[in-house]
């Protein structure tokens, strides 16, 4: 074992779906931290997130369960249960059983995403996830998104808000100022420069991105066109994740910007992410790089990120 | 690094029975069919008096699949690869370029019983000899039953869990949507499980009460006889394909009403309800897990009884063994 130990998954906020892909009445499995979960919005519009399977013969909720009213009711027996996972009705018995629950995870539905807090040892949120200003109006634009499944451990996807050598060599981009500042659960990078987007042309920008917690990344530029842009992943199991990014755009003098900058740009990033993924997927991870003096502060970002591991990251 | 995945159940994979693996109209004489059954490459074919014969698929002189672009002539499956020739007890009879046969030229040949129109091949882990027989069912042949109805599918599962579906009479209603929930009696003896029941279902005739006498003989084969609106016998058949699949087969043969067969309305409304309910139970059976303590309540079918006479068909240490590979830790007293 290295330096870091970054084994199993970090506490925190997970992203498990942009919300306008759960509507009432679905029920849909996830899988996520190795493990089965179902995903459901009640008749009401409440989301909540359940382990897998009926304690009653094992079915999965999420494969032909259905909604009805408050309840997620499982497609085998027919067993009802509320939104916490109790089970609150067996249709052909007289006696529910102590023991009719299932497990259910804390969900926060918020600026468009439904999120999870994980933590391996069942404690509570430690944080919160703040509310993204105005995201909901129309000066800013419906969230456009995009999401991979990388074969990598997270650690990779964080770094990279240190890692200032590699936005020139790999993505093109001039980097003329960079910072990052470490507060608690949260980890900022500030930002200026010039990028040369897939389209042609020079973007003047400056940026803010602040990690909340170890998976959920906000990122604020300001340049041709003000954006906000989300960078967030959840680990499938120890060896792949899903990578979501999402973009919205500021309204121009009252007009809103157009959806075709909006694809355009969560393109952009896409073609980001892949160059940064084809990396990735075939690096060898150094536990104590060699780092020249250029290099961002790559071991204060670890020590930062180790925090949410329960181990404790450093040994 | 090395680590074997952990297996979806834990309970071995395949247990002690007859399986069907194939329909005899499929098995045609001079023509080899590659299975795939028990995690095993087998082959298929019709020796010289048409007997059916099931033998490991690899030639075991460089290894070709015996299944695989082979012919079958005078009764002897041929090799691709180098024309070796194997009778149906799975004996090398015939190199044609050598004077000599080598002593081990054999492939390891599985015990068929060809009944009900259907080729069923007997497996146990230990290599046992077959300890009951397949029924041979009056009906088919007769004159007062229509020919047979097929259907196949293959499902993400395991024989015990399509088993269990036997006793578990709560599901009839909340998954299939029959109009009760039958009343069932459940008695093992040996290898055999009988349930009988009663059951209301709808139909194009409207609601229909009917008698439903299931009778399994291990987890492969299972006659299930409905009255009612139509006298039907309906076969069920599951072989485990490998470490995830199982093949399901559903034969159906329906007493004929003054002379009219399956082909008329009511036996295909039945066949396609019967469907019907298969295609409802595979998505829950192909996503669910084995709870070993599930959490039954009062009105459940006897699912507990159920287990108990399952475990006949695995030999002790192959319980133990699919124990350990679920949990990783061997199984305790109590647990056996």
């Amino acid at each position: 074992m290295g330096r870091w130990d970054f084994r199993g998954y970090a506490r925190g906020w997970f992203v498990v779906a942009f919300s306008e892909e759960i509507q009432s009445g679905d029920v849909v499995p996830l899988r996520y931290f190795d493990g089965h979960q179902v995903l459901f919005r009640t008749e009401s519009g409440v989301v909540r997130v359940l382990e897998a399977f009926c304690p009653h013969l094992g079915a999965h909720l999420g494969h032909g369960g259905c909604i009805q009213g408050e309840r997620v009711v499982c497609p085998f027996h027919a067993w009802a249960f509320d939104t916490d996972g109790v089970c609150v009705d067996i249709p052909y018995a007289s006696k529910i059983p102590k023991r009719a629950r299932i497990a259910s995870w804390e969900v926060r539905e918020r600026n468009g995403m439904i999120m999870v807090w994980h933590c391996p040892d069942g404690t509570g949120p430690e944080w919160e996830i703040p509310v993204i200003a105005g995201h909901d109006s129309d000066e800013w634009s419906a969230w456009t998104w995009g999401l991979i499944e990388v074969k990598r451990h997270p650690r990779e996807i964080v770094e990279n808000v240190v890692d200032v050598g590699h936005f020139s060599s790999v993505h093109g981009t001039d980097v003329s100022e960079m910072r990052n500042e470490f507060e608690g659960h949260m980890a900022t990078q500030i930002n200026t420069g010039t990028a040369y987007p897939v389209g042609g042309g020079k973007d003047h920008y400056t940026l803010r991105a602040t990690y909340h917690g170890p998976a959920w990344q906000l990122t604020e530029m300001e340049g041709y066109l003000d954006s906000r842009l989300i960078n967030a992943h959840t680990p499938l199991d120890e060896e792949t994740l899903h990578l979501r990014f999402a973009v919205s755009l500021k309204a121009r003098n009252g007009k809103p910007a157009k959806q075709s900058f909006a694809d355009g740009y969560v393109e952009n990033l896409r073609v980001g992410f892949l160059q940064d993924i084809e990396i990735w997927e075939n690096m060898q991870y150094r536990d104590q790089p060699i780092l020249c003096d250029g290099d961002g502060p790559i071991i204060k970002l670890r020590r930062w990120y180790s925090q949410f591991y329960d181990q404790g990251g450093a040994t | 690094m090395g680590q074997t995945r952990r297996p979806r159940f834990p309970l071995p994979r395949y247990p002690t029975g007859w399986f069907q693996v194939a329909w005899s109209k499929d098995v045609v004489p001079g023509k080899a069919t590659a299975l795939k059954y028990f995690g095993k490459d087998l082959v298929l074919f019709r020796d010289e008096s048409g007997v059916a014969k099931v033998l490991d698929a690899h030639c075991p002189h460089m290894g070709a699949h015996l299944g695989i672009n082979s012919e079958v002539k005078d009764g002897l499956i041929v090799c691709p690869f180098h024309g070796w020739r194997f009778n149906g007890d799975g004996e090398c009879v015939d190199v044609p370029y050598a004077q000599r046969i080598p002593k081990r030229a054999t492939v390891e040949c599985w015990v068929v019983h060809e009944v009900n129109e259907a080729i069923m091949v007997w497996h146990d882990i230990d290599r046992g000899p077959p300890q009951w027989e397949v029924p041979t069912l009056p009906e088919f042949g007769h004159e007062d039953w229509s020919t047979a109805t097929h259907r196949q599918w293959r499902v993400r599962t395991h024989n015990q869990e399509m088993a269990e579906n036997m006793v578990d009479t709560a599901h009839f209603k909340y998954l299939h949507g029959t109009l009760n929930q039958p009343e069932a009696k459940v008695d093992a003896d040996g290898h055999i499980l009988k349930m009988t029941a009663i059951t209301v279902m709808s139909s194009p005739a409207g609601e229909v009460e009917g008698n439903i006498e299931a009778i399994a003989y291990g987890f492969g084969f299972s006659t299930n006889r409905f009255t009612g609106l139509v006298e039907t016998l309906l076969i069920g058949a599951v072989a485990p394909v490998d470490e995830d699949y199982c093949d399901v087969r559903f034969s159906f043969i329906v007493k004929k009403i003054g002379g009219r067969s399956i082909t008329d309305g009511v036996g295909q409304a039945f066949v396609a309800e019967i469907s019907r309910q298969l295609e409802q139970d595979a998505p829950v059976w192909e996503n669910k897990i084995y709870l070993e303590r599930p959490l039954i309540c009062d009105g459940d079918g006897p699912v507990g009884r159920f287990r108990v006479w399952c475990k006949q068909f695995y030999p002790e240490w192959y319980r133990r063994q699919a124990h350990e590979a679920f949990h990783g830790e061997p199984m305790r007293v109590s647990e056996s």
